[in-house]
């Protein structure tokens, strides 16, 4: 049962800070989308892998910078390590 | 990507790297006219993918569930 809450919560953590995002980005918030998303990374290696897995999906429309992708990418490997909400802590500085 | 890449390679201004709010104070402040039209069109763009997509993911999810019953 632990093992399937971690798995949970670093899905819940990843969706949050994706939708944290595309928020930011495209001023849409949608949890389906950032569940889509999630799907689409969850099993990718990098970040390159994400782009193409996009690019192959019902998402290659919206368009996504690679810059974009790239913050994506990184949100979800933060929830995936346990960092938890980094998005835009570099607006800190 | 590389369809918005090639989207955007003839436009005079780039706005897909734009950022919501970007976009949204540049449409607010600015009054250069070639530009708001530049940033209107990339909302536009943005909002009709969505609803697009929006409308696509609903219908998927509507035939799963007919297939559940």
């Amino acid at each position: 049962t632990a093992a399937v809450e971690e798995v949970d919560s670093v899905r819940t953590t990843a969706e949050e800070n994706i939708n944290l995002l595309l928020e930011n980005f495209m001023g849409i918030n949608d949890a389906e989308l950032a569940s889509q998303i999630w799907d689409l990374a969850d099993e990718k290696t990098n970040t390159m892998e994400l782009a193409e897995a996009i690019d192959n999906s019902d998402l290659e429309a919206f368009g996504f910078t690679d810059d974009f992708i790239f913050e994506l990418w990184g949100a979800i490997t933060d929830a995936k390590s346990g960092r938890g909400k980094s998005v835009n802590n570099n607006n800190q500085y | 990507v590389n369809a918005q890449r090639e989207a955007n390679a003839g436009k005079k201004y780039d706005l897909a790297k734009w950022k919501y709010a970007e976009l949204r104070d540049t449409i607010n402040t600015s009054c250069d006219i070639d530009l708001l039209e530049a940033c209107r069109e990339e909302f536009h763009r943005r909002l009709k993918v969505y609803h697009a997509w929006k409308a696509r993911n609903k219908k998927k999810n509507t035939t799963f569930n007919d297939d559940m019953r």
